[in-house]
């Protein structure tokens, strides 16, 4: 065999290393465990005919800590609620999840951060890739309006796709070694649908300090920002979404850390009155942002089980008001 | 464009079947190629400073052609002067400046004068340091008499663009690449081979191990007052692994890269990790620049202070490591980094050891005997000590991460937050990998260089082991440590 022949040869066996190591991710990913394990979790709920859900919660992580949904089913006696949010998951996650809920669903709870008034509608790509990796199928009747923001996320290549999921080895074997060595790795809690809470010990003083430092070192996020249109105007065709299905649409304000000094100054105040004057006369508003006090937050960002209990009620309190 | 990246992957497979396909054994026309490709390469990151590069290379091309034509010296050495101020002047220019008119600005205010300096708003090209470098030794050796001029502007052009190594060296001198470039290349199957064994140990190195502990150390420098003083012991002692990792793992690449071209350019890395001493750390690490500032700034100075013996020696092994240092940025980070490793010198100048060649001995089993291990042990700390000054964003900083390390937390256990303790973990397992490899392999000139190896099974094993690392374990491409300098 001549050298070119060789390196031919060599160049065909690294090739089809690849596409072995590029199609064998798919079963990695999902036969190891990751930060995206909810989506699988929610998604299987979601296509499980003995799912029959009266109150849907959707949101970020603040959601799964901050809304404990045996309260919410103690409190309204007559309902089911299942908290459906997700690490990192914006407006349009959640709206991903939006045409698989079961004819039972009464109410819709969008729990949302301020900041993400100020930004177009957006998916991480790792979101996405987990939407994939899961078997999400796109729908038709909702994409028509999500799919502008998607970032062509329907369509990309499998190979792609599978490519971008490479890290999944490492994340799974690190989830699985954290869970052995470390106190603080987030406990089996994580996936329930009632009250997906996220830590297993007391708040750790000195990640605290670090993260509210942190945040107040840095400038107001909401500094120069405007409530941005796409996102209010996406809100409005959701809210229609609901309204054509006989579903009551809440948006939740989510708590703030007083702790952290901008989440209460001027630019902050003004901010949330701009959204409130925007969507206070078409969509059901929950105001949350200020109801908790510091020693309600686990971190700087989430509430803890208190603040949970508190969030809570009050959004029960809402509910039965309408 | 970064190595370890798809448009890199685009890049050569074009231009290996372009080189060796199309103009086989056609060197003029296979040089053109790659001039179009260094020019390509270059301009991917910012195509303004494209211009800068070219104009500089057609003013050294002129220059080196005075100095071979100028038949007294007192011409030649003009235009060499020429040459070694505009290298320098460039360098200045655009690495220096700023750091200067600050240093300025902060002397006067310190002796209380206002001043209205301003700083300048420069953008630093790539690579400069590296491509400078190799023009300053070509003119300079013109004028030594060294070698005969390049009249060939597109070998000349290449050399000092040749883009395996003009983001982050080696640095080679002209008459290691020049006669490559002007004689005929076929493709030579064990060398290409070789290139492509090369370029997997740099990936390995890189993208497993650097980038690994870089998520780790980037965490502990960047919060190091929260952490336990152990912890920071741990971040400064896992940056030295990550620096060797990712700047041997680049140069792995762009040597492999060459190798695959059909080039051998310099060697730049002989396991500095095994050093005994400073003065063998320094014959191992970064190979091409200490070598070249030993030729252009020590020796020199070493000529002209030899009637002051010891202390001669002292103060231009100083000179030169503090030098060594700026080049690396314009903080004075770097240049007490520099300075503290020209003391470290003194010992062994001193005691008379200074240049002499160290060698490792072994036990029966392979393992280094107990009086050597100790003495790299030494040398690890003291390089280790010289990473966090180098590391330090101010010197102020780099004291404040001292007194942390020293505190009473040194005993507890270290640990960083979440899913970073794993990746602590993992970091570790890679360097034992890595530095076993190295070890078992200490004699040949990479880690991975494992073709004697009797079973071919278990090389196929360890390649196919470390593609699947690399694959899977792989952080998304980042830049090189080295670039900025």
């Amino acid at each position: 065999m001549n050298h070119v022949n060789k390196i031919m040869m060599g160049g065909s066996v690294i090739l089809g290393l690849l596409l072995l190591l590029n199609l064998s991710t798919p079963y990695l990913y999902r036969s190891l465990p990751n930060d995206y394990e909810r989506t699988e979790i929610i998604l299987d709920s979601l296509s499980d005919n003995n799912f029959k859900p009266t109150i849907a919660i959707f949101g970020n992580s603040k959601a799964m800590t901050g809304i404990n949904c045996k309260i919410l089913n103690n409190e309204m006696i007559s309902d089911k609620a299942y908290n459906l949010s997700g690490v990192g998951q914006p407006l349009l996650e959640s709206a991903l999840y939006y045409p698989y809920l079961p004819a039972s669903v009464n109410y819709v709870i969008q729990c949302l951060n301020i900041p993400m008034f100020a930004k177009k509608p957006a998916i991480s790509s790792e979101a996405a890739l987990s939407f994939y990796m899961y078997g999400y199928r796109y729908n038709e009747n909702l994409n028509k309006f999500l799919s502008p923001y998607l970032d062509n996320y329907a369509n990309k290549s499998p190979l792609i796709n599978n490519f971008q999921g490479r890290a999944c080895l490492k994340v799974g074997l690190s989830t699985i070694i954290r869970k052995l060595t470390d106190d603080d790795a987030p406990g089996d809690e994580v996936s329930s649908l009632i009250y997906p809470y996220l830590y297993p010990s007391n708040r750790s003083e000195l990640k605290y300090e670090r993260d509210i430092n942190q945040l107040n070192s840095d400038v107001n996020p909401l500094q120069n920002s405007e409530l941005n249109k796409e996102c209010i105007s996406l809100i409005f065709k959701l809210n229609n979404y609901f309204k054509h299905k006989g579903i009551k649409y809440f948006i939740v304000l989510m708590p703030e850390n007083p702790d952290i000094k901008h989440t209460h100054d001027k630019i902050t105040k003004n901010f949330i009155q701009s959204i409130e004057n925007s969507l206070s006369d078409k969509v059901h508003l929950i105001n949350c942002t200020s109801i908790l006090p510091n020693k309600d937050f686990y971190d700087a960002q989430h509430p803890n089980r208190n603040g949970a209990e508190k969030l809570s009620k009050m959004i029960v309190s809402h509910i039965k008001s309408i | 464009m970064i190595f370890n990246t798809f448009p890199f992957l685009l890049f050569i497979i074009a231009i290996f079947c372009l080189y060796y396909f199309v103009l086989n054994e056609n060197t003029k026309r296979q040089n053109i190629l790659l001039l179009i490709a260094n020019y390509f390469f270059y301009g991917w990151a910012n195509w303004r400073i494209l211009p800068l590069l070219i104009i500089t290379t057609i003013l050294y091309y002129f220059l080196g052609l005075k100095i071979e034509k100028s038949k007294e010296d007192k011409k030649k050495n003009i235009y060499t002067t020429i040459g070694v101020l505009f290298g320098v002047g460039s360098l200045a220019y655009f690495k220096y400046s700023n750091f200067f008119i600050t240093s300025f600005a902060q002397l006067f205010k310190s002796i209380g004068l206002q001043t209205n300096l301003h700083t300048f708003d420069i953008i630093l090209p790539l690579g400069i340091s590296f491509y400078t470098f190799r023009l300053l030794s070509y003119v300079i050796d013109l004028n030594r008499g060294k070698y005969e001029v390049t009249t060939d502007f597109v070998a000349f052009a290449t050399y000092v663009a040749f883009f395996p190594c003009i983001l982050s060296g080696p640095i080679d001198r002209p008459n290691t690449l020049i006669p490559q470039l002007t004689s005929k290349r076929i493709f030579n199957y064990d060398l290409a081979i070789d290139g492509f064994r090369q370029i997997l140990w740099g990936l390995f190195k890189k993208m497993v191990v650097a980038d690994n502990i870089a998520v780790v150390t980037n965490e502990i420098w960047e919060n190091y007052s929260l952490f336990s003083g152990s912890t920071l012991l741990l971040g400064a002692i896992l940056y030295v692994f990550q620096m060797y990792a990712d700047f041997s793992g680049y140069s792995d690449m762009a040597i492999g890269i060459a190798k695959i071209l059909g080039f051998k350019v310099t060697v730049n890395f002989k396991y500095p990790l095994f050093a005994q001493n400073i003065a063998d750390y320094w014959r191992r690490w970064h190979i091409s620049l200490t070598s070249w500032l030993t030729d252009y700034v020590f020796m020199p100075l070493n000529v002209r202070w030899r009637d002051w013996g010891n202390i001669g020696i002292i103060f231009a092994i100083v000179t030169n490591f503090v030098l060594c240092g700026l080049w690396h940025g314009a903080n004075w980070t770097f240049a007490l980094f520099g300075l503290y490793h020209g003391l470290l010198f003194i010992p062994l100048i001193l005691s008379g050891t200074f240049a002499k060649k160290t060698k490792i001995h072994l036990t029966k089993s392979g393992m280094p005997k107990i009086k050597d291990f100790g003495k790299m042990v030494v040398t690890f700390i003291l390089v280790t000590f010289g990473l966090i000054i180098f590391r330090a964003k101010s010197i102020n900083q780099f004291i404040d991460y001292i007194k942390h390390i020293c505190s009473s937390s040194i005993l507890r256990i270290p640990k960083v937050i979440g899913y970073n303790n794993v990746t602590m973990i993992f970091s570790i397992v890679f360097i034992i990998m890595m530095i076993t490899l190295e070890w078992l392999n200490k004699d040949k000139e990479y880690g991975l260089n494992i073709s004697s190896m009797k079973y071919r099974f278990a090389r196929y094993s360890i390649y196919l082991f470390l593609f699947i690392l690399v694959y899977y374990f792989g952080a998304d491409a980042s830049s090189f440590i080295y670039f900025k300098f």
